[in-house]
């Protein structure tokens, strides 16, 4: 499988000289499977680059029936949603999925987007592809030659952690966790069993350990959670995510450098997620 | 007036290489009149890095007001406001303006801040809220400004703002094409609203070819050109470029647009552009 970075930041695109190492779209990232699905996560504003991109791949001419897999719907996961290409496309097909809200479906809350007040698209009916919505829970299923499992993780608002599995290598894709209060350790190890064995896990490291008294209650993690859950968690690779609004790119690679100061021997390799990489596994 | 623009582009927010210098960030513009009231003309993520700005003043205790006053609701020129850090602190003031929609406007403040959407409910956030639905031909103070809702020509219900204080006229057409809808003849409203205006700011989304296509709610940097010469504006700002605009495409187009400007100043709006606009500039 190829996994690929369209967007890095949390909470709020942040444009600028000093974000373009790391870079500022909101979260979006890509799964392309042995069997050649393509799986969008999240809808970001890094979906658009997703969108120009497949575009440019021929798919603005020919069909396409892919997946969108959103985590939640807070802005900065589905922000990028009206200005995706491909939906656009009157011979593309995408099947979305997310977790369900106990007040709104999941098409409501996307749809929610598009009303007159917001968009002059007015509706989903201005979206030419053919559009099918599933609010789904935990669970195990499959999309071609990936094996995809997702739980429930902590944070603010309903949302889901997925996990990618192919030839026996797995990608986590753990954004938006806080571990808090008395509950953390029963988080932690909940999420470790989710997290286990996979080759390489991106996950939510908004906060330094000394910046998260602050900001506790805000549905994000430290690097300090993610090195521990990586580590108890066996994962080779720990790609920190969901970059602070706040950061400049060399404010982030500091984070990085206090980080790589705690890893222990037989730690994961450690990195800062960032715009236009591509992991492959 | 003192002028400050924080976000100057349309649609969706574009960080990345190409944007840097005339900027990423949606519409957000900072006035300060005579007497040092502060007005906010519509909250794109420019209103963030603003917001971070405030804090060293009166924001900080809790006892700034200022006028938010915005053209639309369309997500470009709202976005930013629950990521505006001002708001969040009691005792904060801010008296929201902008045209009514098909929801009130204190629903569509609710919505932007519901929980599937976003972690702090309004009635959380700290700071107070007025809010006013206005229509073309009202007029309000903000301090030492008077401000007239004029005209924009634009899908659903918009309003351009036309702010004179101390004789000084800036006219904020953010969002509207050079004629309404079913009519050919530069619109005699728009020339009213930016009629001898000291800095016209305004939509220059599309190309000369994209305006020539048809009437879609925007003006090209050509168009927004007749306008400021036909209502007499000594200034012109370019605004509200569309994503795909590189930097070097607004160097080319406002350096051809000068060669052809006779007796209108010509600026491509920058991120961080900040002056005094003075009678007669």
């Amino acid at each position: 499988m190829e996994f690929r970075f369209w967007g890095t930041r949390g909470s709020i695109p942040v444009p600028g000289p000093s974000t373009l190492r790391y870079g500022g779209n909101t979260p979006c990232c890509e799964v392309r499977s042995k069997s050649g699905h393509i799986i969008i996560i999240d809808a970001g504003t890094g979906i658009t680059q997703a969108g120009k991109a497949l575009m440019k791949e021929g798919f603005d001419q020919k069909p396409l029936h892919a997946t969108l897999l959103l985590t939640h719907t807070h802005w900065d996961h589905i922000q990028g949603f009206p200005f995706f290409a491909p939906l656009f496309c009157s011979d593309h097909q995408w099947d979305i999925f997310g977790p369900k809200h106990s007040q709104r479906s999941l098409e409501q809350l996307l749809a929610g987007q598009l009303v007159p007040a917001f968009s002059p698209l007015e509706s989903l009916r201005s979206l030419k592809a053919k559009l099918s919505f599933h609010e789904i829970g935990e669970g195990e299923w499959q999309i071609g030659s990936l094996t995809i499992k997702q739980v429930f993780v902590p944070h603010t608002t309903i949302t889901l952690c997925y996990r990618f599995e192919e030839d026996g290598k797995a990608l986590v894709f753990a954004t938006d966790i806080e571990y808090m209060g008395e509950e953390a350790e029963a988080q932690k190890k909940r999420m470790e069993k989710h997290f286990g064995g996979a080759e390489v896990l991106i996950h939510d490291g908004m906060f330094s350990d000394e910046d998260y008294p602050r900001f506790k209650g805000w549905g994000h993690a430290t690097t300090g959670d993610c090195l521990e859950i990586a580590r108890r968690s066996g994962n080779a690779k720990l790609y920190i995510y969901h970059h602070d609004p706040n950061r400049d790119d060399d404010s982030l690679e500091s984070l990085l450098k206090d980080l790589e100061k705690k890893r222990l021997p037989n730690d994961p390799e450690l990195f800062l997620a960032k715009e236009g990489d591509v992991i492959r596994l | 007036m003192k002028i400050t623009f924080w976000g100057t582009r349309g649609t969706y927010p574009v960080p990345g290489a190409e944007t840097h210098r005339y900027g990423g960030n949606t519409p957000c513009i900072e006035l300060r009149t005579h007497d040092g009231t502060l007005l906010i003309l519509d909250a794109g993520t420019g209103i963030r890095p603003l917001g971070r700005t405030l804090f060293k003043e009166a924001f900080a205790k809790g006892q700034g007001e200022a006028f938010l006053l915005l053209s639309h609701t369309h997500w470009d020129h709202v976005q930013g406001f629950p990521f505006f850090g001002p708001a969040f602190i009691k005792g904060n003031r801010f008296h929201i303006f902008a045209p009514r929609q098909e929801i009130g406007l204190r629903e569509i403040f609710l919505e932007l801040t519901y929980e599937p959407y976003f972690p702090v409910p309004l009635d959380g956030m700290g700071g107070s809220f007025d809010f006013h639905e206005v229509q073309v031909g009202d007029a309000f103070s903000c301090g030492s400004a008077k401000v007239s809702c004029v005209t924009m020509h634009h899908p659903w219900r918009v309003v351009g703002y036309r702010i004179e204080d101390q004789g000084v006229v800036i006219a904020y057409l953010p969002n509207t094409a050079i004629h309404a809808k079913d009519e050919t003849e530069l619109s005699a409203s728009l020339v009213k609203a930016a009629k001898g205006a000291d800095l016209l700011i305004c939509d220059s989304t599309l190309t000369a070819g994209e305006a020539a296509q048809g009437w879609c709610g925007h003006a090209s940097a050509e168009q927004a050109l007749s306008l400021a010469q036909r209502a007499k504006a000594k200034r012109l700002a370019l605004f509200h470029y569309a994503p795909e605009r590189t930097d070097e495409e607004i160097d080319s187009l406002q350096a051809a647009l000068r060669k052809k400007a006779r007796g209108v100043q010509i600026d491509a709006a920058f991120e961080g552009w900040t002056f005094q606009v003075e009678r007669g500039s």
